[in-house]
């Protein structure tokens, strides 16, 4: 199945480097960046709110961004109320943060499917769309 | 009556044969024989021992004691006594005599006198307050003592033996016995001196002593006497009483040490206690409180002499709480400082309350004082030290912060594009150079500012001077010229309130630099900058206010993120988040605060306080 994953990041290069990792699989069909997040939060809310066909199957977010951060983008995107029987969103935390704290408090969101330490690997690619997609997705 | 002094009542006249008694003679050789038979039975015996027998067992110390008298020497006597009959009936009796004989050793050969019962109702309420007495002097711890100061031979009332726990048929009491086994040793010298005393020269005798108990234990005593002398004044007995005082003693001994334990309570923990009659408006204090104030003890001192002891600026307090308790009763306590006789200044804690006489008026104020000054010391240090300890933590944090993640935001892409170019094509390198080329420049930037932090942090002794803040600001719209022009903003200084400050000039300029070219970068697209710097006094500070017409923050949102590391709040491509943040730790590296105030799409007001100059 193919997917849409949305990305939340500020760094264009790591957009860039993603970009390039994704080119070489065949795991997404539509892909959407935002640059921080709050227009990540205004752009997606509709299709959150709604099953659309933009409603995203993955999200990766960033942490440090500038607006608002990866932080504030959870508490928002938590607070939303999805349609019942709604497929479930996998929302991955992708940071070059190593510190504990940080993973930690990641977890601590049911929402929160996983954290992933930056540089975005295949490997870590493969797990996302190929493992754990069919542990949360039905189809 | 056993008292000697009756012996003294004895009266050759008396030597009849009495209504209820008989009259006796008492030969060595013949032994006693008495006028008649009283008790039903004959006393009539030639062995003294068996008419001992028949003598209440309570009272024979006392004959023993008036017999060895009068074998010394003593040519009458007269003594009461309990005598048992042949039923084992008490009957008090009164037994006077008359040495007649002696042989050449002095000892009696024949004696005369007479045996009287006593009956009759005055008699016997004589010996029944006699008897009564006795008890009475057990249940009062009260003992007497009479001592033969040339025999040494002492005689003790049982109440005496009782006291210390005996009998009389225990021992015996001599002089020896009791100076050498009863009185406590370092009592001895002080009692032997004080009987001395009343002895050789008349002295009152008084003595407080102890005395050791069949228990081992050690009783106090107090003893009063009185010589009874010869016409030439000698003294040849001495009689007296002693009354048990332990407890007396044991409740003074405590309440000395309930005193100690006070006063040096007050001394440790630095408290006194003071009183302001409100009628005279004098003050008493108590020897703490003169202390604490650094002014001899005792010395007078009128309410407000008192008051003026406080600095200027806590005297208000002092005056409105007393006036409150004065004319409202309200009870207060306060923290000021006062400068003592010395000169020193002092933390003193104050407590009061108003006292009201019968008719509801105040006539007093009466209250606690405390020297808090170390306390205060303490707390003081504590609120310094728990900031130091706040401010490196958050150093620490945000220095690991730029290190786990900033540092690694560029290796980790550094790593993904030299991954990538392995397998890119020869025409994507020159897109794959940019980007190595951004990298670096990203990763010296973050070195750089990981260098500023540290600088800044690792500073300790910052060098102070006066800063002319006119100058500073100045200096920084030059070099900001074709940024303000290009804004087309108006700025204005306006330092003449407070005009200098004590800073560290180099900071004092970046922080300048810092929040007026922020107000440039954040301004409104549609709206010219206004700006306006101001310095102005606030309590001991110099504050400085950078006003601005410009974006504005949300603080509700930010407030609590506004000064952190790279935090940035607006899409702007030159926010790096870095700027306030080092702001902050100049101000604070040089003992100031900052502050914003801000309202979205109205604009910003950031206050700088900073330290005023010393002159």
């Amino acid at each position: 199945m193919k997917c849409t994953l949305c990305i939340i990041e500020d760094d264009p290069v790591t957009v860039f480097g993603l970009r390039k990792l994704l080119a070489k699989t065949d795991y997404i069909e539509h892909l959407e960046v935002f640059e921080d997040g709050q227009s990540a939060i205004e752009n997606l809310r509709p299709h959150l709110e709604k099953e659309t066909e933009f409603t995203p199957d993955v999200i990766f977010l960033d942490l440090n961004m500038p607006v608002m951060d990866g932080w504030q983008f959870i508490e928002e995107y938590t607070a939303i109320e999805r349609p019942p029987k709604s497929d479930p969103i996998l929302l991955y935390v992708v940071s070059s943060s190593i510190r504990d704290a940080d993973a930690e408090r990641a977890r601590n969101y049911s929402e929160v499917s996983g954290y992933i330490v930056k540089p975005i690997t295949l490997d870590n690619l493969k797990e996302v769309f190929e493992s754990d997609i069919k542990k949360y997705k039905k189809g | 009556m056993r008292s000697p002094e009756f012996s003294s009542e004895y009266n050759d006249s008396d030597m009849h044969h009495p209504p209820e008694g008989a009259s006796w003679q008492w030969k060595k050789k013949e032994g006693l024989i008495f006028s008649r038979n009283l008790l039903s039975d004959s006393l009539n015996t030639t062995a003294l021992s068996s008419l001992i027998n028949r003598i209440h067992e309570e009272d024979r110390p006392y004959v023993q004691f008036v017999a060895n008298r009068v074998t010394n020497g003593q040519e009458t006597f007269a003594l009461g006594m309990r005598i048992l009959d042949a039923q084992s009936s008490i009957h008090d009796a009164y037994v006077r005599g008359q040495i007649l004989e002696r042989d050449e050793e002095g000892a009696p050969v024949r004696a005369t006198g007479t045996l009287e019962l006593l009956t009759n109702r005055a008699q016997t309420r004589t010996i029944e307050e006699f008897s009564r007495l006795q008890r009475v002097m057990v249940q009062t711890h009260l003992g007497f003592w009479e001592w033969e100061l040339e025999t040494g031979n002492e005689w003790w009332s049982a109440s005496m033996y009782e006291l210390l726990g005996y009998s009389p048929a225990d021992f015996e009491i001599t002089y020896e016995k009791w100076i050498n086994d009863l009185v406590h040793p370092e009592d001895r010298t002080r009692l032997t001196a004080a009987i001395d005393q009343h002895i050789q020269h008349h002295a009152p005798y008084y003595c407080t002593f102890r005395m050791r108990c069949k228990s081992g234990e050690y009783r106090w005593f107090e003893s009063r006497g009185q010589a009874q002398r010869d016409t030439s004044g000698r003294a040849v007995r001495f009689l007296g009483t002693s009354l048990d005082v332990t407890e007396n003693q044991q409740s003074k001994e405590s309440k000395q040490y309930q005193e100690f334990l006070k006063r040096e309570a007050a001394r440790l923990a630095k408290i006194g206690i003071w009183e302001l009659d409100t009628q005279n408006e004098q003050v008493t204090w108590s020897e703490e409180v003169y202390r604490i104030h650094e002014v001899e003890p005792g010395i007078k001192i009128e309410y407000l002499e008192a008051a003026n002891f406080y600095v200027e600026e806590d005297f208000p307090t002092v005056i409105e709480s007393v006036d409150a308790a004065v004319n409202e009763g309200k009870s207060f306590e306060y923290q000021a400082r006062i400068r003592t006789a010395k000169g020193n200044i002092r933390w003193v804690r104050s407590y009061g309350e108003p006292v009201a006489n019968n008719g509801g008026e105040v006539t007093m104020l009466r209250g606690v004082f405390q020297d808090i000054t170390l306390q205060k010391q303490r707390e003081l240090e504590i609120i310094r030290q728990r900031d130091t300890v706040n401010a490196h933590n958050e150093r620490l944090t945000s220095f690991s912060h730029i290190v786990s993640h900033n540092l690694r935001t560029h290796t980790g892409n550094l790593e993904m594009v030299l991954k990538l170019m392995q397998e890119a094509s020869a025409d994507e390198l020159d897109t794959y150079y940019s980007m190595l080329h951004q990298i670096s420049k990203k990763l010296s930037d973050t070195i750089g500012h990981l260098n500023e932090i540290t600088d800044i942090q690792n500073q300790r002794e910052l060098q102070l001077t006066e800063v002319d803040l006119e100058a500073t600001y100045n200096g920084v719209l030059s070099t900001l010229h074709l940024n303000i022009q290009q804004a087309g903003a108006s700025i204005e200084g306006h330092f003449s309130e407070a005009p200098k400050v004590r800073a560290n000039a180099a900071y004092l300029e970046s922080i300048f630099h810092n929040l007026i070219s922020n107000a440039l970068k954040y301004r409104k697209a549609d709206v010219s900058l206004k700006l306006s710097v101001r310095s102005s006094y606030e309590k001991d500070r110099v504050q400085i206010a950078f006003e601005d017409n410009g974006q504005g923050i949300d603080l509700e949102r930010h407030g609590d993120k506004i000064f952190g590391l790279y935090n940035t709040f607006h899409r702007h491509p030159e926010a790096k988040g870095v700027g306030l943040f080092l702001t902050r730790s100049q101000v604070e590296a040089m003992g100031g605060q900052i502050r914003v105030e801000s309202v979205p799409e109205k604009g910003s007001i950031f206050y700088v306080s900073l330290l005023k100059t010393t002159t």
